[in-house]
């Protein structure tokens, strides 16, 4: 028996993998596209005089970057979260370090391939302080690598750990700088509200054992400060707006320069820009920003501090030296499509003619934030510049001189792709015949002539364009200028498999990209825009208000998001074909007057065919975007709900939204108390509304019907926390809490409780099933479960769904299976009908996107086969879920970090669209039960037209040949 | 075939088959009766000599009519059960010839009933019918025990529409 049930299940496994997707050689980057990114740029380095860019970022990535076209070279990714978090990155002429995780990872790398050198650890990440390591090299090849309480030297050849010493750190000294002067190695930390600590030690690790203090009440953990030379450290003191300087080799108190000693009449705070700890040691000068575009050069010296030059309407300015002078460089904004390249001269005073000069610069890119520059002679004699820019939208550019001494910009990395927030995909247009003929059956009120008259104008202006077209083709391909035009045009195809993809970037930047050839449409920069950040997680809210289905009505996007100086709200409504903004609002967004604590999207659309956005604010009020669709909401007979989560206190609530006094009110109904002190809320996820659920019930092996539970209203939430008692003896121990929670009524479906399991969930919520991953900390292993949710086998309601007459109780099955790899996010396909399968799209944490079929997930799947069973179609319960290499979406082009995966229907319903997007972007399609509504690629017309005609002909010329023949015989 | 042919050297054709239409039609129309013929004549002297003979004969035809779709039903039977349930090419044509047969003998029921004469005729027209449906009800016995019958709620699962939605709910996390 039990060979003969492995032999049917293996053959089972076998049929449904037959199933399975997968390309073949030619087909690879025929509907799949990646586009690699580093993410927002945190420090550059130019390496081999001026061939390539060393980039540390904040996506944890160090890559280097072509400066002939902006390509990578390479790219070194290290983990996601604090402990793959860059604290330092250095580049010295041939040595290129990395130091991450608070200190724990010393790695070195190989500048020009990218490849490790060596890695050593650090300190200890014990306290949890991340991002507080500092290094500095000395003359004498050492590395010198500081966190907070610890003190180690490495051997930058080898990573060889040469001596490591504690730092006293009874006072909470945060160990900021390291300054290497001669043989005497400072170490100046700050204790925040006291003093600042300076310590020595010479280059053999031996502490001097003399700590010297210098008080400073007013220094605070925010305070900026930067060390200057090898010998002063300059703060900002906020509290009384000054400048605060520290001779720390020979001082022992702070000199207090207000700005206005100095001759700087500003009345903002000031911030202290850092330099790379590389040219710290060699640089005199200080930069000062007082505005995004004010910034002022200040020069410190034993005798007090100097202003070098203020700089109004200038972003940034950077230090560089050619010739053994010291060249200023800055650059400002002018106008809207401006930017101001000015370099001076400051030992001579004057400009520098070859280096000022304005460069148009796209509006898009808000203001310069830093920059790099290069500044060598050429073997004749000229100099030549190149610049590295980092822009408020993130972007990466490299400014150059090109020709006849104009700047340029050759190239444009737009890193804000690498921090998409939320992403939608766009129908094209229809084409101006097609939308005639929509407007011609769509409209129902129009009497017999009006549309016979309609259909006839349309038949002509069909006519029309065929004759045109037919006279096109006649004359040949000489106007490639008219098709070019065509070509540009953003039109449907015939099964709407092109779209746009709307991104909304934690930039604030808002990008539409063609799917089919990656190509950016428009792009569209809010200065102000920023994600909401209530728990540590940013995020934007993306909805689709207006389709383009609604012709000659523009369609509507809306983001959602913060401003990033009030912390109100912001919206800004567009039109995501052409990405101007609508309703008559300004192109930098519409400004609310209150915070935001969430947004939720109607059904119900208004006249204009405009699904209103209810926004919520922090007091609950309900406010409709845009206003004129309030009369929506107060005429809709739908009962509106809204719920909310706040997981600082662990309470979901739900209110009633109603309109009284003309005015929309939102009224508590129920609360749930998730009970905060031992668990925290994880996830909070609601179904799609764009999903169709086609059949209505599962058939069983009988033939009778199981009706699936399709409550709308559905919401899942997980809940994590740590367990105490007798558990936590046998070691750490975690559970997970899975609620499904009504929305409308706020009873509690169903709650299931995983002992000794642990996060990051990931959750995809579906039809009438859950399907969620957890980490299972009594095997080591990593598991997914399933729910699914069933009526019964009677329906109670075949045409409506209302939760308040809804069974109470549904049918839940459950399973769970075993996963061989760790995933960071799931998803699942969607079609334009749903009535094709459905696939799990899983990113894997290796770097494959695994498309799954559903059925393998299934809480059916019986444990003993029985012919009924077999009937249903169901796979015998096999505990570990294949992963099958020909499953990989992504075949070798592989993908790390993603964070969100986007599905959406295309015009097929056998195809669904799949754009995976985190550190890179990718974008596929899948067909889960295979092209069954399309003829093969291969499929061979020629072939077949052929044997068709052959088959015609043959069958005339035999049914003569037999006419003929029977008349011969009534002959005879 | 071809010596037969040769032995006719010449041919007198009395039909006038071979002449032009309109000529052989005036031919036919002048012929005249031969002599002695009776037109009303001869049949009804057979009527007279062997009445009694020819109606047990004329009811012995008729219920060989009546009783040949009973007489199909144990080979109907019979051919079910080999064929098994399968759905498959050969027992879905068989199911079609079961249906067909019926079908088709329902359509002809007019011109089958009138060549059923005689005394008994009533019960015969109804034992036709009978066997008949008979042959019907077995066909779609085989089409309820292939499962091609839609009798279950699973069969009508695609026509359903999806549930209209009575409340509309939004939310999430708080941002």
């Amino acid at each position: 028996m039990r060979p003969m049930k492995r032999f049917l299940s293996s053959l089972l496994c076998f049929i449904v993998f037959q199933t399975c997707f997968c390309l073949y050689e030619d087909q690879i980057g025929k509907f799949d596209w990646r586009q690699q990114y580093v993410g927002k740029v945190e420090t550059t380095y130019w390496d081999q005089a001026g061939k390539r860019i060393l980039v540390a970022t904040e996506r944890n990535v160090i890559a280097s970057l072509s400066s002939h076209n902006g390509s990578i070279v390479w790219r070194q990714i290290f983990e996601e979260g604090p402990r793959g978090q860059i604290d330092a990155f250095l580049h010295q002429d041939k040595t290129l370090l990395s130091v991450c995780g608070g200190g724990h990872y010393i790695r070195s790398w190989n500048s020009q391939t990218g490849s490790l050198m060596w890695e050593a650890v650090g300190g200890q990440t014990d306290n949890g302080r991340y991002g507080w390591a500092i290094i500095s090299l000395t003359v004498s090849e050492q590395l010198l690598l500081s966190t907070s309480d610890e003190f180690f030297s490495f051997d930058v050849s080898n990573g060889k750990q040469l001596w490591k010493e504690n730092l006293p750190n009874e006072d909470n000294s945060l160990y900021e700088f390291i300054v290497p002067r001669g043989d005497i190695i400072f170490i100046i930390g700050i204790s925040p509200g006291s003093h600042v600590s300076i310590l020595e030690s010479n280059l053999k690790g031996q502490l001097n054992s003399e700590r010297r203090t210098v008080p400073a009440t007013w220094v605070s953990q925010n305070t900026g400060c930067d060390t200057v030379a090898d010998n002063f450290l300059l703060c900002y003191s906020s509290g009384s707006q000054s400048l605060q300087l520290l001779d720390f080799v020979e001082s022992t108190t702070f000199v207090s320069i207000t700005l206005q000693d100095i001759g700087l009449k500003v009345d903002s705070q000031v911030r202290i820009e850092r330099l790379p700890s590389s040219v710290r040691t060699k640089n005199s000068y200080v930069l000062l920003r007082f505005n995004p575009d004010h910034v002022a050069v200040v020069r410190p010296s034993s005798n007090g501090i100097t202003l070098v030059k203020d700089l109004p309407g200038v972003s940034i300015s950077e230090m560089n030296q050619l010739d053994d002078h010291d060249v200023l460089l800055t650059l400002g904004k002018i106008s809207p499509e401006e930017i101001k390249l000015t370099g001076y001269e400051l030992g001579l005073g004057g400009e520098m003619a070859g280096l000022s000069q304005i460069i148009k610069f796209s509006g898009n890119h808000g203001l310069p934030v830093k920059m790099n520059a290069l500044l060598f002679r050429k073997k004749d004699g000229r100099t030549a510049h190149r610049i590295t820019m980092l822009s408020e939208d993130y972007s990466l550019q490299l400014l150059q001189k090109s020709g006849q001494n104009t700047f340029s910009f050759p190239w444009v990395r737009e890193e804000a792709l690498s921090h998409i927030l939320a992403a939608e995909m766009v129908d094209l247009p229809v084409s101006e015949n097609q939308a005639k003929f929509e407007e011609e059956f769509g409209s129902q009120e129009d009497d017999i002539i009006t549309m016979f008259l309609k259909r006839f104008s349309t038949q002509i202006s069909q006519l029309h364009t065929f004759t045109e077209h037919f006279v096109h083709k006649l004359l040949g391909n000489r106007h490639h200028h008219s098709q070019l035009e065509e070509e540009e045009e953003l039109i449907r195809d015939e099964f709407n498999l092109n779209k746009i993809i709307i991104m909304a970037t934690a930039a604030g930047k808002i990008y539409a990209m063609q799917s089919w050839n990656t190509e950016i449409v428009w792009q569209h920069f809010l200065p102000d825009l920023s994600p909401f950040n209530r728990y540590g997680e940013p995020n934007l809210l993306l909805y689709t208000q207006r389709t383009t289905a609604h012709f000659p009505h523009p369609p509507q996007y809306v983001v959602i998001g913060r401003n990033k100086k009030s912390g109100r709200g912001m919206v800004f409504a567009f039109n995501p074909i052409t990405g101007e903004a609508l309703n008559g609002q300004p192109s930098s967004g519409l400004h609310l007057n209150y915070e935001l604590s969430q947004a939720a999207i109607l059904a119900e659309m208004d006249e204009h065919f405009l699904k209103p956005v209810l926004l919520i604010d922090t007091e609950h009020k309900v406010y409709a975007f845009p206003e004129t669709t309030s009369k929506v909401i107060e005429q809709t007979v739908t009962p509106l709900f809204l719920y909310l989560t706040d997981i600082d206190s662990g309470m979901m609530s739900g209110f009633k939204v109603s309109s009284r006094n003309a005015e929309l009110v939102a009224d508590k109904v129920w609360h749930i108390n998730l009970q905060r002190k031992q668990q925290v809320i994880t996830n909070v996820v609601g179904k799609r509304t764009v999903e169709h659920v086609h059949s209505q019930g599962r058939v069983l092996g009988d033939r009778s019907v199981l009706y699936k539970y399709l409550n709308p209203n559905l919401v899942v939430v997980t809940a994590e926390g740590e367990e105490s008692g007798a558990a936590l003896q046998k070691g750490p121990s975690n559970f997970v809490n899975i609620y499904l929670v009504d929305a409308i009524t706020g009873h509690i479906l169903f709650h299931a409780t995983h002992h000794r399991a642990k996060g990051p969930i990931n959750i995809v919520h579906s039809e009438n099933w859950i399907v969620y991953n957890y980490f299972n900390q009594k095997n080591r292993r990593h598991e997914i479960a399933v729910l699914e949710l069933y009526e019964g086998k009677e329906q109670t309601n075949s045409t409506a769904f209302s939760s308040f007459t809804a069974q109470i109780q549904p049918l839940v099955m459950r399973q769970s299976y075993i996963f061989p790899m760790q995933m960071s996010a799931i998803a699942t396909t969607i079609t334009e009908k749903g009535i094709t399968n459905k696939n799990l799209i899983i990113a894997l944490k290796l770097g494959g996107i695994l498309s799954l079929p559903k059925a393998l997930l299934d809480p059916r799947r019986p444990v003993m086969p029985t012919p009924e069973t077999m009937e249903e179609g169901t796979i015998p319960y096999i505990p570990e879920i294949p992963v099958n290499t020909e499953a990989i979406l992504n075949y070798n082009q592989s993908l790390y970090a993603v964070r969100h995966i986007h599905t959406a229907p295309a015009g097929l319903e056998s195809t669904s669209l799949v754009l995976a997007y985190g550190l890179d972007i990718f974008f596929t399609r899948v067909t889960p039960s295979k092209m069954f509504d399309v003829l093969k690629e291969d499929f061979d017309y020629f072939f077949i037209s052929v044997v068709l005609g052959m088959m015609t002909l043959v069958s005339f010329v035999s049914q003569k040949c037999a006419q003929r023949k029977a008349l011969s015989r009534a002959w005879k | 075939m071809a010596t037969k042919k040769k032995l006719h050297k010449w041919i007198v054709d009395f039909t006038g088959a071979s002449r032009p239409k309109n000529e052989r039609q005036v031919a036919v129309a002048d012929l005249r009766a031969p002599v002695g013929y009776y037109e009303g004549g001869g049949g009804g002297m057979v009527e007279a000599g062997s009445k009694d003979a020819d109606q047990a004969l004329l009811v012995k035809k008729s219920w060989d009519i009546a009783l040949g779709p009973v007489k199909q039903i144990p080979m109907n039977m019979f051919i079910m059960w080999m064929a098994g349930n399968s759905i498959s090419i050969f027992p879905i044509m068989m199911i079609g010839m079961m249906f067909f047969r019926p079908i088709q003998a329902f359509i002809s029921i007019q011109n089958t009933f009138s060549m059923i004469e005689g005394n008994q005729g009533p019960l015969q027209k109804f034992v036709y019918l009978l066997g008949n449906c008979v042959c019907m009800a077995l066909a779609v016995y085989k089409c309820q025990t292939m499962g091609l019958l839609p009798t279950h709620a699973s069969d009508w699962l695609a026509f359903m529409e999806p549930l209209a939605r009575i409340e509309w709910s939004g939310g999430g996390a708080m941002v």
